[in-house]
């Protein structure tokens, strides 16, 4: 049996550069009818270059890169939120996951009512949101402000409602994108603890992309290194962020 | 195709909760709040009535000229609302579009959903003002679900369309109110197809609209059974509509979040 959580093959994404980065009219109807993505030779920026790695069920997977690397780009790929140019894509499960705070929350509906719209986005029924609410609510610790519009929320109190309910869905992959950096240390310290219990299920995974190599250190048990659409290092995390920081010290910013 | 529909039903709790918020933020802060529902299209139907019925003098063939009017402004109002508030139902989202992976369908359809909601709420005025008027319900109400579905499916398929053409081209969003506007006069809105000089007729029932809402006037205003020729027109120009941007819609959407 396969356990592969995660499997990428050659995977190329491209994005298009420059002053017409949106496609002309003439590329939509290529692309409609053909169903093939979009190709403008030499105009196309390669945010992913034929990638290929694979992450197995029960591993919390750091990734790891300057900015524009490629990093979310490879979060969205597994989250299908886009897909790739070229190559294969397969993900085992359900995925689900915070890409940017307040994501899915609606600035005049309350606390309480973005629970139940953002769980919703992710895929839970209504009975489903209701099993859980309790506990989504205790994880956040904000109880005396759910009945409040969340236009008058801190960010900090958006990043707990946001981390809290995407992690209660329980998805089999979970996606974490750069969202710690904004909570206390408390909160982030309940985060972390919370994401390695995560992958103590067999069937659970976490996908983890930070720019702090101090949390990606603390949990991860892989950490994969990308630098302009390509994988520099992937592997155990000591030796991964070693060389990356050698790395990072070495290149003049 | 079946199988985008089955990840569709699975979403069916988000298209409920899409609802709901649109209902919610789109009334959360006005005083009338659902009110609104009906109070527009009562005033159009005022409107209506004194400058069509009182100026120009438009046959009704014995109806009173507001219910005349009101049955298909109701109508008119969902549908062409589904093609303008349709095109800016994906870039309306771009935040959750670019953040978050459901099947985008989710978007349009809901939009008609919670607009049916609208109509459904101004469409209660009905009853009391048939009863006002003196005009019986009778048998043929058995028709009403009929079209009322060819409406709805012809909204889904006008939200559908609007919503992904402006993806492509993003002019759209000013030409389609544009062309809603022509679509009223061009629709037997004010007017009904029988004043019309009877070879001119038949033009008139190539536009899907007129199938729909002369079907509502007859089933509710003329007691009779409505021309099935037309609605079948207006059925048939509904499905090949769903079909084809149904397809179209779901090759856009897989650029969506690249594009948006």
């Amino acid at each position: 049996m396969n356990n592969n959580a995660v499997s990428f093959q050659k995977v190329t994404k491209l994005y298009f550069t420059g002053k017409r980065y949106q496609p002309t009219f003439r590329e939509w109807t290529d692309a409609i009818l053909t169903g093939k993505s979009f190709y403008r030779p030499k105009a196309q920026l390669k945010a992913l270059n034929q990638i290929s790695f694979t992450v197995k069920q029960g591993s919390v997977i750091g990734i790891i890169g300057s900015n524009g690397a490629g990093k979310s780009t490879v979060l969205k790929l597994i989250a299908k939120i886009t897909y790739p140019n070229e190559g294969l894509i397969e993900t085992q499960g359900t995925v689900a996951g915070l890409l940017e705070l307040g994501t899915g929350f609606h600035e005049e509906l309350t606390g309480s009512e973005n629970v139940y719209i953002y769980a919703s986005i992710l895929g839970l029924n209504r009975k489903k949101i209701a099993a859980i609410y309790k506990e989504i609510v205790q994880f956040a610790g904000i109880e005396d402000f759910m009945d409040t519009p969340v236009k008058h929320y801190s960010s900090g109190m958006y990043a707990r409602l946001g981390f809290a309910v995407a992690v209660h869905v329980r998805p089999n992959i979970l996606l974490i994108d750069e969202v710690l950096a904004v909570g206390d240390l408390a909160f982030k310290e309940k985060c972390l603890s919370f994401m390695k219990d995560y992958c103590r299920h067999p069937h659970h995974t976490v996908v983890f992309v930070s720019h702090s190599l101090e949390n990606v250190k603390a949990v991860c048990t892989e950490v994969m290194w990308i630098e302009k659409g390509k994988i520099i290092m992937h592997g155990h995390p000591a030796q991964v962020i070693k060389a990356y920081e050698r790395d990072q010290k070495n290149t003049p910013s | 195709m079946w199988h985008n529909l089955r990840t569709l039903w699975e979403y069916r709790y988000l298209v409920l909760t899409f609802i709901e918020r649109d209902i919610k933020a789109r009334y959360r802060q006005t005083t009338v709040g659902i009110g609104w529902a009906v109070i527009q299209p009562l005033l159009m139907t005022g409107i209506f009535t004194i400058i069509f019925s009182k100026f120009l003098h438009v046959s009704t063939h014995g109806i009173p000229y507001p219910l005349f009017s009101f049955i298909a402004l109701s109508s008119w109002t969902f549908l062409s609302r589904s093609l303008t508030s349709g095109s800016i139902a994906l870039t309306s989202n771009q935040g959750l579009i670019s953040k978050v992976y459901f099947p985008r369908d989710v978007l349009p359809i809901a939009t008609v959903a919670s607009l049916f909601v609208d109509f459904g709420i101004s469409s209660l005025l009905i009853p009391p003002l048939l009863f006002i008027y003196h005009l019986p319900l009778t048998w043929h109400l058995v028709f009403l679900p009929l079209v009322l579905a060819i409406q709805v499916l012809l909204a889904i398929s006008f939200a559908l369309l609007a919503s992904s053409a402006v993806i492509v081209f993003r002019d759209l969003v000013y030409v389609i109110p544009f062309l809603v506007q022509i679509g009223l006069y061009a629709s037997p809105i004010v007017y009904s197809v029988k004043n019309l000089q009877p070879q001119y007729q038949a033009y008139f029932y190539l536009n899907p609209i007129t199938g729909v809402v002369e079907g509502f006037r007859s089933i509710l205003l003329y007691q009779e059974i409505p021309n099935l020729t037309y609605l079948s027109i207006s059925l048939a120009f509904a499905l090949i509509l769903f079909i084809i941007t149904y397809h179209g819609f779901k090759r856009v959407e897989q650029y969506l979040a690249d594009v948006i």
